[in-house]
């Protein structure tokens, strides 16, 4: 194609449509969701105070998840429940 | 990020689909196998494609600065891997934003620009809408709080010692972290906590093209 073919492209496709194209990379990961938690004061030797979490509350009830614990393509996305709420806490 | 499992009644259980769009993690649902793009929160392919995932407000933060404030939080309990998360992972602030959107509109902003102006104001051009963005160098805690209480009353914040933030009408004290009043008038009441999501800016462009930058471009590199 033209350089000017190529730009008329661009421009007609606008911006906000992006096509869905996604690449594997990996074989599809099975889910976690047996996850398992403990008190703050139990991990004291594991989860260093520097490091940094992703935390969320809900109806009163916080969970932490170790951004450290969740990084790797095998556990990216954790099946969980909190104050009642079944949630995906993703990284 | 966390989603919420229920859509549309229905309880869902996200799996890694082992492909990545635009570098971006796609999701799986086990039940339908539909696809869902992670950044987004909205379903791609598959028999749920165009359905959008409930986002929930989080908070990314020292352990130390989350324990601090939640002391009964649990915490997963997994194997560790060799990532390396720490507050450096700021080290580069110019390349990651703190996203929200409003109705249509989306909006990011710096965190070089968050570690000049700790403290934001946000008003939504049509609509009600009227935010502040509040940010703690020291946790890294960055929070998107409606200024608007449950009353209907409007409040202007500017920032104050400590992870705080003052409010211009009552001169209450309110942590930038939970945007609670912890001291004056207002005391013990609560801004309503919007989804603010931590992104690199690349991965915000990409995903969000539309997306209006809030202040301008810092002058020069800082480091948190």
């Amino acid at each position: 194609m033209h350089l000017p073919t190529i730009l008329l492209c661009v421009i007609l496709s606008g911006d906000d449509e992006r096509e869905f194209h996604p690449r594997r990379v990996l074989d599809t990961q099975p889910p976690i969701v047996d996850a398992s938690f403990l008190r703050a004061d139990q991990v004291e030797d594991r989860v260093s105070d520097e490091e940094l979490v992703i935390g969320v509350v809900i109806d009163g009830a916080a969970r932490a998840y170790p951004i450290n614990m969740l990084c790797g393509p095998r556990r990216e996305i954790i099946n969980d429940s909190l104050g009642g709420k079944a949630i995906a806490a993703t990284w | 990020m966390v989603y919420a499992a229920d859509v549309n009644g229905r309880r869902l259980t996200f799996a890694v689909s082992g492909m990545l769009w635009d570098r971006s993690l796609v999701m799986q649902d086990v039940e339908t196998k539909t696809l869902w793009s992670h950044i987004l929160g909205e379903a791609m392919e598959g028999e749920l494609s165009g359905t959008k995932l409930e986002s929930l407000p989080c908070n990314m933060v020292t352990w130390r600065a989350w324990k601090k404030t939640y002391p009964g939080t649990t915490v997963l309990d997994m194997s560790r891997t060799r990532g390396e998360y720490r507050r450096d992972f700021y080290r580069d602030p110019a390349r990651f934003v703190l996203g929200w959107q409003v109705d249509e509109t989306t909006c990011s902003i710096s965190f070089a620009r968050l570690l000049i102006d700790n403290v934001v104001e946000w008003d939504a051009q049509k609509g009600r809408e009227r935010l502040v963005i509040a940010f703690s160098p020291g946790s890294t805690s960055a929070r998107v709080f409606s200024r608007r209480l449950r009353g209907g009353r409007v409040l202007g914040f500017v920032p104050a010692k400590k992870g705080t933030m003052r409010d211009r009408e009552t001169g209450s004290v309110w942590s930038r972290m939970t945007g609670t009043a912890i001291d004056g008038p207002l005391e013990g009441t609560s801004l309503e906590q919007h989804v603010g999501i931590v992104s690199s800016r690349r991965a915000w462009r990409v995903f969000h093209p539309q997306s209006i930058e809030v202040g301008r471009s810092p002058p020069r590199r800082r480091r948190i």
